[in-house]
């Protein structure tokens, strides 16, 4: 069974740092609320992102249906839905 | 931020100077530049597609394709009576049909193949070509894009191995902006033309033109600061121009925006609406009556395209 909040956060630290902030970086550890919106994530790190979750779960992914989610469990959740509904 | 233009307003600025073309090639040169992934077949086909062109080459690829559809035209135009009654035989059968796969769809497919020169019927299902101007695509389907569009060269080569770069572009730029926006206009038209309530086929009230387009918006970019009905726009602004709304019906396009407006405008038109009046001489002389089983249109940020057709024939 793939991470898929392991790879999310690794995509989202590998465009943009975040975990270098430390009220990010509790949120992510304790499982709280973090706001995508205050990463500030360009639209080319949208790709990137996008191309590290996919190649990581072998889906396929629109940027609109990503970054629609304004949090990173929301994301997260959607995200284990989809891979397990691409497993069926 | 794209800024919205409504109908009313999308002649004026469509036909504007200071409006240009949006920078896709720009956008897939900087994905490719930080994503490291070679996009050359896509960035290629945008130097001979005119809604990617600027306003400096716009003419002569523009020129290009109106000289393969007038060579075309005449021929077609014979030949479409035919092309629409074996596309939609299917109306002449009682029960159910997927009026998008077994009549749209092929219609489409041959008419683009015969005025492109080019057989579509290797196009696959779920082909991404149309996706060009696609600004939510993940990164994996512009992967597939890249690859299609690279086989399309490559057929289009082999067909044509005397043809200038330019003439096999205009070939790819006419299966690229017809496809989907071909199926996208006539699938939702006849949609709206049945509805659900059962209605006779010689009643079907067709007007000249197609009444939805496949089209809903384009997309352009302000090259100098200008104002419409009021409205400023500053250089450099994207503009999403919108093509519907602009009749009484909410919904329908104006007859003047169904196929654009300004330099950019749709040089298939003539040839649009010849074959709706194929197709509405030929659906009007089927007797009995039809109606809307399902309908369903599929996910795409830039055509307005159905997924699902499905209507039923009772004598």
């Amino acid at each position: 069974m793939r991470d898929v909040r392991k790879i999310v956060i690794e995509a989202l630290d590998h465009a943009t740092g975040f975990i270098n902030n430390a009220d990010h970086f509790a949120a992510v550890r304790d499982g709280g609320y973090l706001d995508l919106a205050k990463l500030d994530i360009d639209s080319l790190s949208q790709f990137e992102i996008i191309m590290e979750i996919e190649d990581a779960l072998s889906v396929e992914l629109d940027a609109d249906e990503v970054f629609s989610h304004s949090s990173l469990n929301a994301l997260c959740a959607w995200l284990e839905a989809r891979v397990a509904g691409d497993a069926d | 931020m794209i800024t919205q233009i409504n109908a009313h307003s999308a002649k004026m600025v469509l036909s504007c100077k200071d409006v240009d073309v949006a920078d896709y090639a720009g956008r897939y040169e900087n994905l490719q530049q930080r994503l490291g992934i070679d996009f050359g077949h896509v960035l290629l086909s945008m130097r001979y597609v005119p809604p990617c062109v600027p306003v400096l080459r716009h003419s002569d690829v523009r020129a290009k394709i109106a000289e393969l559809i007038g060579g075309r035209m005449s021929d077609l135009k014979s030949e479409l009576p035919d092309i629409v009654a074996r596309a939609l035989s299917c109306l002449r059968h009682e029960g159910e049909h997927d009026l998008l796969k077994d009549g749209v769809v092929p219609l489409v497919r041959e008419l683009l193949g015969k005025l492109a020169g080019v057989s579509l019927h290797r196009q696959r299902e779920g082909s991404l070509v149309s996706f060009l101007f696609s600004q939510t695509l993940g990164v994996a389907r512009r992967r597939r894009m890249e690859d299609e569009y690279r086989e399309l060269w490559a057929v289009i080569a082999s067909a044509y191995p005397d043809e200038p770069e330019s003439r096999r572009g205009a070939r790819l730029a006419l299966v690229i902006l017809g496809f989907d926006a071909t199926v996208g206009t006539l699938g939702c038209s006849l949609r709206d033309l049945m509805c659900e309530e059962p209605a006779l086929m010689s009643a079907l009230p067709f007007g000249k033109s197609p009444a939805v387009t496949g089209v809903p918006y384009v997309d352009r970019t302000a090259t100098a600061a200008f104002s419409v009905n009021g409205q400023a726009f500053r250089s450099g602004e994207a503009l999403r121009v919108n093509l519907e709304g602009g009749a009484e019906v909410p919904g329908r396009s104006g007859p003047a925006l169904l196929f654009g407006a300004g330099p950019h405008s749709c040089l298939g038109r003539s040839l649009a609406l010849e074959l709706w009046s194929a197709i509405s001489r030929e659906v009007r002389a089927i007797p009995g009556s039809i109606s809307v089983v399902d309908f369903g249109l599929s996910k795409n940020d830039v055509f307005r395209i159905p997924d699902k057709f499905i209507v039923r024939v009772s004598k």
